[in-house]
C-alpha cells in the first residue's frame, strides 16, 4: 500500500524541516561563520615585486583580456640570480649574454663570450644537446631561443676579438698526460696548457676528437670543422700523440708526467642480450659509426633494423640510410615520450624516411634463410610487444612485455645501439663501479690513486659533449690545484658590456625554421644537414630573448582591476615569481587582511566585537604566506 | 489580569458605570480600537520577524540578525525602506482602481479583529453573529486583490487576480462548513461564547474540522502551498507585481494581518482561545496565536506549491465532500452523544478522520493531465 | 466539456525569476493552458566562439569557465581535452585522476543547483535549494582549495591541471564523500514522496525516447527518457574506463524521471570519487607545455559528459597559436529545443517545472 497519497510524504518533509530547526544553521552565518578558506586565493589584488620583475612582458601577453599595462624605463642592470640558460649549461656558458650581443650585432663579442667557458664553440654550435634551451624562459612562453644555432652563427662570424684577451701563462715546468683526446680530454688539456703546464694528449686512433670524431657522423659535424677546432687547441700548446695507446699509467708517471687525466670515454657498445646476437649480421651502434667514420666501406644491405632509442641509434639509422639502406627501422621498447634521443634528431630521422616501431623489444635473432638472392644471408628479428607499466627510478614508465605477442621481421643487418659503457683497460688498475665507470670524487674528479684524475663519459657513462666539456673544465681546475696552481681557469675574453636600453618588450614571433639541405641530397651523401643562418635571421631570433639575466626598470606596472577577471594566468605565467595574488581581498564590508583558516578561532570569546577579522593579533595566529601558485611544486 | 483590568469593559460589567451609558460605550470603543491597532501592528511586526527567523532556521540560515538586538528592528527598517520608495502607477493602468485596491484589501483584514476575544469579554464588539461576520468580512479583502490585479494593466497580475477569485470562491465553502461544525458543538456564533464553551479544545473534538479549516484558511491567506496568486516563480508576484512603496507595504501588511486574524480565529475556534491554566488569559491567547502562526510558517517552509487545477480539485473533490460528511457526523454526535463522556468521542473523531481521509483519497485525483490543443 | 477562451499571449522573460538567466518564452495561453510556445534566446550572447579565435589556446581556458558557470570544471575539461587531442599532448596519470575528481564534484554541485532550482520553481519556498546550496558550498570550498576561486576555477591546463592539490584537500574530500549520501537521503525525505510534488512532476512534460533521440538530447534529459547513453561509458575519456559506476535512467521521460536521474547521478559520482581517491597516483600533474603552443594543422572534437549533457569542443587549427575555428556543442541549447514539445498542453506552472527539469544555463545556451 502506497502511503504517498495520504500525507505521509508531507509528514516526512515536515520532519526533515523540523530536524533542521534544531540543527545549527550553516548556510549563512556571516560574520560568525566557521568556514574553511583555502590557502590559495585568486583575488583582485596583486602584489608585484619590482625587484623580481625583469620586464619581460610575459604577464601582459598571457592576459586574455589585455588588462596589464607595463612601461619599461629602458635601463637595465644585471640581476643577482643567473639566467636559467646559464644555470643549466654544464659548462656555464652565459648564453643570455651572447644572444644579447648577437641581437646588437656584435657577433665577434658574442663568440668571445662563448669562448670564455667553452673551447669548442663550433662543435657545440653543431651538435650540442642544448640543455639550456629546455630551460629557456622564452620556452615557457612559446618556443625557446635557438641558442645552439646562434652559437654556431657566432662562431661563423668570428673576427678573432677573443684572441686579444686570450693569454697563455708562462711555463710552469709541470707535465700532464691526458689519456684520450675526446672533448673532455682536449678541454682539460686546453685549460691546463693555458695555465702553463706541458700537456700531452694520447690518442689510440688515427685522429683526435674521440666520439666527436668517430661517433658523430659527418653530416652532423663536418670533420674539417672539428679539425680546425682541435688546431686551436694545439695552438695553445697541447701536444696530441695519435695512434698511441696507453697501456700502463705507471709508465706515464715514469716518463715524468706529474698528473694524468683519464678521459677514455665510453666506447664499448652494450649487447642486446638476446639469443642469437652473435650473428655476423648484428653489429654494435658505436662500432658501426666508428667504422663508417674511419672511411671503411660498410655493407648494410637494403633492410636495416636499429635497436634502441638514443642518439646513437638515431645516428646509426641515419648513417645506414646514407649508406644505401632502403628501409631503416628503429625498434624501441617504450614510446616516443620516453625516447632519450633529442627531439630534433627524431624529427630529422622521421623526415629521412626512417620508421620507428614503438613498444617493441627484440626477443630473439634468427638467421633468415629466406632472404639471400646473392647478397648473403639475412637475419630474422623476433620482437615482442611491450606495454608501459609503473614508473621506475628514472621516472620513465617501465616497459613490460605482453605475453604471446611476438612477431618477426626480416632484415639484412641489425644495429644494436642500446647503450655504451666505458672500456677501461685492466692494466690501469682503476676502481670501476656499476656500468664499468671509473669512480672519482665528484667534486675534484680525483680517483683513489694519487695524481690520477678521470672525467667525461668514462666517469659519467655516455653523455653529451657539453657535459664532457664541463668535466674537462673541472678536471683542469683540480689538476692545476694538485700541481700547486690556483686552479683558476676562468678568463675574460669579451669586452665589458654596456647593457643596452630597452623600450619595447622582446620581439614577438616564433623560433625560425633552421634551414636544412633538401631530402634528396641527404640520403645520398654525408653533407652537413643543417645550414648556417644569415645575419638578419640571427638578429631577429636573438631579439626574441626576454633577457631574463637583466632587470630592466619598470616605470609603470598596472593591472586594470576593473577588467581583470582573476583568471590567474599572468601570475602563473610569470617566469620570475614577480607577481602574486595578495592575500587580502574584499569580503562584504569587512576587508580581510589576513588569511582566515578557521574563523571560529579568531572570534573573541566575549563576542563584543562584530567580527574576528578586526582582532589585532589575528595576523599572529595565521600562516604567513599564501600564493596562488605553489611554485616549488609546479616547476620542481 | 493587570493589563486589562482598567478596560472599560470591566467598568461596564462591574457596575461602576451603567452598561448603556453613552460615555462608557464610546470609551470602550476608543480604548479597544487603540488596543486592536497597537496589537495588530505590533503583532504584524512580530510576525514578520518570527516568520523570517523561523523560515531561516528551517532553511539552515540565521535570518535577520543585524538590525537591533537579534535583528528585532529588521521589520522597522524594512518598513522605513519601503515607505520611502517611489510609488509607481503603471502607464495604462486604471489609476483609481490601482489606488483603492490596497485600501480595500487592508481595511477588511483589520475589521476582523472587532470580534476577536483577547480574554473573556475583552473584545470590541461581542457580536452574536461573530464568526459569520468574520467569514463575511474576511472575503472582502479578495476584492482588493482583484482590483489590484485588474488595475495594474499587467498580464501576470491579471492571471494572479483570476486565480485569487477562483481560489476564494473555492475555499470559502469548506471553510464555512468547518466553522459550522464548530458552531454546532458550541451552540453559538459569538466567538466569545465559542471560547467559553470549550472545556475541551475543539481541535480534539473536531480534528477533521480543524484540518479542513486550516487548509482552507491557508488558501484564504494565499500562503504556501496555496500562494498561487502571487507565485513568484510562475507569475512573478501576481497581483502586486506593479505595486511599490507605501501601497505595496499596505498589501504586505494586509497579508500579515490576515495571517494574524486566521491564527486568532483558529485559536478561538479550535484551541480554546484564552483559556489555559496558570498564565493570564491574554498571554495564553498570544502564545496560542504565535504557535499557530509558526505552524503555518513551518508548512510554508516545507511544502511546494499546488498547481492551479490541483488547488481547485483539492477543494471541490476532497475538502468539500469530506467537510459535508464531517458536518453530518458532527450533527449526529451533537444530537445523540451524552455530554458527560467527552473522551471516547475524541478517539472516535480521530478514527473517523483517519478513515475518511484514507477512504476519500481513494476516490480523489489531484487535477488533470495534458490538455490537447 | 472544454471551454475555449481567447488566446492570451504572454512573454515569460527575458527577466523572469524562473528563466535562470535571460531567456524568453513567448507563450500563448488559453486560460492557464499553454497552447503555443516559442523559445527566444540570445540575450546573453557574448560571442565567445569568436572571441576564442582571437586568443591563444591557453588564454581561452578562462573563457570556458564562463560558458556554463555552474560547471566550470567540466567546461575546462572538455576544452583541454579537445586541445590535447589536437596537439597530441600527453597528460600525467595524477592529473587525469584529479580531473575526474573535479569533474565529478562539479557534477554533484551542478546537479544540486539543478534539482534545487527545479524544486524552488515548483514553489517549495527556498528550503530545498538552500539545503542543496549548503552542500554545494562544501564543494566550492574544495574547489577554492585547489584553484583559489569559487566559481570560475580556471583549473585545468593543456597537459594537466594548473597545480597540484594542497595537502588538506584529500582529507576534506574524504569527509565530504562520507557525509554527502546522508544529505542526499535528506533531500529525498524532504520532497521525493511529497504528493504535491509528485502531482506536479509525475507524468508532466513527457519527452519520449524517440523524441529525445531525434532532437539529439543528452545528459539527464536523455537518460530520463530511458536511453542509457553516457559519454563516460560509451566513449570513455580521461580515465573513466577505470571506474565502476551505473548509468541511472528513467522510464517515462517526465520531469520526475529527470529529477530522479540527477539525484541518482549524484550518488554515482560519489562512487567514482571514492574510487578515484583510492587509486590516485603520485607524480607530476602537468606536462611541460609552453604558454603559446602551435598545434599541428587539423581539427579535433572532444566531448565529455558534462552535468548538463554532452559538452563538446570542436577546434580547428591552422598551425598558428590561435584556433582557426572554435565551436562549442552546448548541451543546454540542444536540450532546450525540446521545451515546446514537452510543455504545450500543460499549465503555466508546469511550464516552469518542465523548464527547470531540463536544467539549462544561459551562459552556455547563448555563449
Amino acid at each position: 500500500m502506497k502511503f504517498e497519497r495520504y500525507g505521509v510524504g508531507i509528514a516526512k518533509g515536515m520532519a526533515v524541516t523540523f530536524q533542521n530547526i534544531l540543527r545549527r544553521p550553516v548556510t549563512t552565518q556571516y560574520p560568525d561563520e566557521r568556514l574553511t578558506v583555502s590557502r590559495r586565493i585568486r583575488g583582485n589584488e596583486f602584489t608585484w615585486f619590482e625587484k623580481q620583475c625583469a620586464g619581460c612582458f610575459t604577464c601582459a601577453r598571457s592576459c586574455p583580456i589585455h588588462c596589464i599595462e607595463i612601461v619599461s624605463s629602458g635601463n637595465g642592470t644585471e640581476r643577482t640570480a643567473l639566467a636559467p640558460c646559464r644555470q643549466t649549461c654544464p659548462a656555464g656558458v652565459d648564453a643570455a649574454r651572447y644572444v644579447r650581443l648577437i641581437a646588437e650585432g656584435k657577433f665577434a663579442d658574442a663568440l668571445a663570450v662563448v669562448r670564455e667557458r667553452l673551447p669548442f664553440p663550433s662543435v657545440c654550435g653543431y651538435i650540442c644537446a642544448h640543455p639550456c634551451e629546455s630551460k629557456c624562459t622564452r620556452g615557457q612562453i612559446d618556443e625557446p631561443i635557438a641558442i645552439r644555432v646562434l652559437k654556431r652563427f657566432a662562431w661563423e662570424h668570428d673576427a678573432g676579438i677573443w684572441r686579444k684577451q686570450s693569454k697563455v701563462a708562462p711555463p710552469s715546468g709541470r707535465r700532464v698526460a691526458i689519456v684520450g683526446s675526446g672533448p673532455a680530454g682536449l678541454c682539460a688539456g686546453y685549460y691546463l696548457a693555458k695555465l702553463g703546464h706541458a700537456v700531452t694528449a694520447f690518442e689510440a686512433l688515427a685522429e683526435p676528437g674521440g666520439m666527436t670524431r668517430y661517433g658523430i657522423p659527418e653530416y652532423r659535424l663536418p670533420k674539417n670543422i672539428l679539425r680546425a677546432e682541435i688546431k686551436e687547441i694545439e695552438n695553445v700548446g697541447v701536444e696530441i700523440r695519435t695512434n698511441t695507446r696507453v697501456d700502463s699509467l705507471d709508465a706515464l708517471f715514469a716518463q715524468g708526467y706529474d698528473a694524468i687525466f683519464l678521459a677514455v670515454g665510453a666506447q664499448q657498445g652494450i649487447g642486446i642480450g638476446v639469443e642469437g646476437e652473435d650473428n655476423p649480421r648484428v653489429m654494435g651502434g658505436v662500432s658501426f659509426l666508428r667504422r663508417v667514420s674511419m672511411g671503411e666501406k660498410v655493407e648494410v644491405g637494403d633492410r636495416v633494423a636499429v635497436i634502441g632509442g638514443g642518439n646513437t641509434a638515431m645516428d646509426s639509422a641515419r648513417t645506414a640510410r646514407r649508406l644505401g639502406a632502403k628501409e631503416v627501422t628503429i625498434v624501441y621498447r617504450r614510446t616516443r615520450a620516453e625516447m632519450p634521443a633529442s627531439h630534433e634528431e627524431i624529427e630529422e630521422a622521421l623526415v629521412e624516411g626512417i620508421k620507428i616501431y614503438f613498444l617493441a623489444a627484440p626477443s630473439r635473432i634468427l638467421p633468415s634463410p629466406l632472404t639471400g638472392e646473392g647478397k648473403g644471408e639475412g637475419v630474422k628479428l623476433e620482437c615482442i610487444r611491450m606495454k608501459l607499466g609503473a614508473p621506475d627510478a628514472s621516472g620513465r614508465r617501465r616497459p613490460e612485455p605482453i605475453k604471446g605477442s611476438e612477431f618477426t621481421m626480416d632484415f639484412d643487418t641489425i644495429i644494436a645501439a642500446i647503450g655504451q659503457r666505458p672500456e677501461i683497460p685492466v692494466s690501469f688498475g682503476m676502481k670501476v663501479g656499476r656500468g664499468n665507470i671509473i669512480q672519482t670524487d665528484p667534486d675534484t674528479l680525483a680517483t683513489d690513486k694519487k695524481g690520477i684524475f678521470a672525467g667525461g663519459d668514462a666517469v659519467s657513462g655516455p653523455a653529451t659533449v657539453i657535459e664532457a666539456v664541463a668535466a674537462g673544465r673541472k678536471a683542469a681546475t683540480s689538476i692545476d690545484k694538485y700541481l700547486g696552481g690556483s686552479g683558476i681557469i676562468d678568463e675574460v675574453l669579451a669586452p665589458v658590456e654596456k647593457i643596452p636600453p630597452r623600450v619595447a618588450g622582446p620581439r614577438e614571433g616564433w623560433r625560425p625554421e633552421i634551414p636544412t639541405i633538401p631530402y634528396d641530397e641527404r640520403i645520398n651523401s654525408f653533407k652537413g644537414v643543417e645550414l648556417s643562418i644569415d645575419e638578419e635571421l640571427a638578429i631577429e631570433e636573438a631579439k626574441r630573448c626576454v633577457r631574463c639575466d637583466l632587470a630592466y626598470g619598470i616605470e609603470k606596472f598596472q593591472i586594470d582591476t576593473g577588467l581583470c577577471m582573476n583568471c590567474g594566468l599572468c601570475v602563473e605565467a610569470c617566469p620570475f615569481n614577480a607577481l602574486f595574488f595578495s592575500y587580502s581581498y574584499e569580503c562584504a564590508k569587512y576587508r580581510r587582511r589576513e588569511l582566515v583558516l578557521d574563523k571560529e578561532k579568531l572570534l573573541p570569546s566575549d563576542r563584543k566585537q562584530i567580527s574576528g577579522y578586526a582582532r589585532p593579533d589575528a595576523a599572529a595566529l595565521l600562516p604567513k604566506q599564501t600564493l596562488l601558485v605553489e611554485r616549488d611544486k609546479l616547476k620542481k | 489580569m493587570s493589563l486589562l483590568d482598567t478596560s472599560p469593559i470591566n467598568w461596564a460589567t462591574t457596575g461602576t458605570l451603567s452598561p448603556d451609558w453613552p460615555g462608557g460605550y464610546w470609551l470602550h470603543w476608543v480604548v479597544f480600537t487603540i488596543i486592536i491597532l497597537v496589537f495588530v501592528l505590533a503583532m504584524v511586526m512580530g510576525f514578520i520577524y518570527i516568520e523570517r527567523r523561523f523560515v531561516a532556521r528551517i532553511q539552515s540560515r540565521l535570518g535577520p540578525n543585524r538590525a537591533g538586538l537579534f535583528g528585532l528592528l529588521q521589520p522597522v527598517f524594512d518598513a522605513i525602506k519601503v515607505l520611502v520608495k517611489e510609488d509607481i502607477v503603471p502607464a495604462g493602468g486604471d489609476k483609481l482602481v490601482h489606488w483603492w485596491a490596497p485600501v480595500v484589501a487592508f481595511v477588511p483584514a483589520l475589521m476582523i479583529f472587532v470580534v476577536i476575544p483577547f480574554q473573556d469579554g475583552a473584545l470590541l464588539a461581542d457580536l452574536n453573529i461573530g464568526i459569520l461576520y468574520v467569514v463575511a468580512v474576511g472575503s472582502v479583502g479578495m476584492v482588493g486583490v482583484f482590483m489590484a490585479g485588474w488595475g495594474s494593466n499587467n498580464k501576470y497580475s491579471v492571471i494572479g487576480a483570476m486565480r485569487a477569485v477562483a481560489q476564494i470562491i473555492t475555499y470559502e465553502i469548506p471553510l464555512g462548513l468547518a466553522i459550522i461544525s464548530v458552531v454546532l458543538l458550541s451552540g453559538s456564533l459569538s466567538l466569545n461564547e465559542i471560547v467559553n464553551s470549550q472545556n475541551i479544545p475543539f481541535i480534539l473534538l473536531q480534528p477533521l474540522g480543524f484540518l479542513i479549516y486550516f487548509v482552507s484558511a491557508c488558501a484564504e491567506l494565499n500562503r504556501t502551498p496555496f500562494d498561487l496568486l502571487e507565485a513568484d516563480s510562475e507569475i512573478v508576484a501576481g497581483y502586486h507585481i506593479e505595486y511599490s512603496g507605501m501601497k505595496f507595504a499596505i498589501f504586505y501588511l494586509a497579508e500579515y494581518i490576515e495571517a494574524l486574524a486566521v491564527s486568532a480565529i483558529i485559536t478561538a475556534l479550535f484551541l480554546s482561545g484564552w483559556r489555559g491554566p496558570l498564565l493570564p488569559p491574554w498571554l495564553w491567547f498570544l502564545i496560542k496565536v504565535v504557535v499557530v502562526f509558526m505552524f503555518i510558517v513551518w508548512v510554508r517552509g516545507t511544502i511546494p506549491r499546488l498547481r492551479v487545477d490541483h488547488a481547485m480539485a483539492l477543494s471541490w473533490k476532497f475538502l468539500l465532500p469530506v467537510a459535508l460528511l464531517n458536518l453530518f457526523i458532527t450533527s449526529i454526535e451533537v444530537i445523540l452523544w451524552p455530554l458527560v463522556l467527552p473522551w471516547p468521542i475524541i478517539l472516535l473523531n480521530l478514527a473517523i478522520m483517519v478513515v475518511l481521509i484514507l477512504l476519500w483519497s481513494r476516490f480523489f485525483k489531484l487535477g488533470g493531465g495534458r490538455v490537447e490543443v | 466539456m472544454p471551454i475555449k477562451t481567447e488566446p492570451f499571449a504572454i512573454n515569460f522573460g527575458p527577466f523572469h525569476p524562473s528563466t535562470h538567466g535571460v531567456f524568453r518564452m513567448r507563450t500563448t495561453l488559453d486560460g492557464e493552458v499553454i497552447i503555443d510556445l516559442e523559445p527566444v534566446f540570445g540575450y546573453l550572447h557574448r560571442g565567445i566562439e569568436k572571441l576564442a579565435e582571437g586568443r591563444t589556446y591557453t588564454q581561452n581556458i578562462p573563457f570556458t569557465d564562463r560558458l556554463d558557470y555552474l560547471a566550470s570544471m567540466s567546461n575546462n575539461l572538455a576544452y583541454v581535452l579537445a586541445v590535447e587531442k589536437l596537439a597530441g599532448v600527453p597528460v600525467p596519470e595524477r592529473a587525469e585522476y584529479l580531473r575526474v575528481i573535479m569533474a565529478e564534484l562539479q557534477r554533484i554541485a551542478s546537479h544540486l543547483i539543478a534539482v534545487g532550482s527545479l524544486l524552488n520553481d515548483c514553489g517549495a519556498f527556498m528550503t530545498p535549494i538552500l539545503y542543496m546550496i549548503r552542500e554545494r558550498e562544501k564543494i566550492l570550498d574544495l574547489f577554492e582549495m585547489v584553484s583559489g576561486q569559487r566559481l570560475t576555477y580556471n583549473y585545468m591546463r593543456i597537459g594537466g591541471v594548473s597545480q597540484d592539490i594542497p595537502d588538506e584537500f584529500l582529507p576534506a574530500l574524504e569527509k565530504f564523500v562520507e557525509r554527502m549520501p546522508s544529505y542526499i537521503d535528506e533531500y529525498d525525505r524532504l520532497l521525493a514522496e511529497n504528493e504535491i510534488l509528485l502531482a506536479r512532476l509525475k507524468g508532466v512534460g513527457i519527452l519520449s525516447k524517440g523524441q529525445a533521440i531525434n532532437i539529439s538530447a543528452s545528459g539527464p534529459v536523455l537518460r530520463g527518457s530511458g536511453v542509457e547513453w553516457d559519454i563516460r561509458k560509451v566513449d570513455p575519456y580521461s580515465v573513466y574506463d577505470r571506474f565502476e559506476f551505473d548509468i541511472p535512467t528513467g522510464t517515462l521521460g517526465d520531469s520526475y524521471d529527470r529529477y530522479r536521474v540527477r539525484i541518482e547521478e549524484m550518488r554515482q559520482s560519489l562512487r567514482i570519487i571514492e574510487q578515484a581517491m583510492k587509486q590516485l597516483p603520485s607524480g607530476a600533474v602537468k606536462t611541460d607545455v609552453p604558454w603559446l603552443m602551435l598545434p599541428p594543422r587539423g581539427e579535433a572534437y572532444a566531448h565529455i559528459e558534462s552535468p548538463k549533457g554532452e559538452l563538446g569542443f570542436y577546434i580547428v587549427s591552422d598551425n598558428s597559436a590561435k584556433p582557426y575555428r572554435f565551436h562549442i556543442r552546448a548541451p543546454s541549447l540542444i536540450n532546450l529545443t525540446a521545451l515546446r514539445d514537452m510543455s504545450v498542453g500543460w499549465k503555466i506552472a508546469d511550464l516552469i517545472a518542465i523548464f527547470g527539469s531540463i536544467d539549462i544555463c544561459m551562459g552556455e545556451v547563448d555563449r
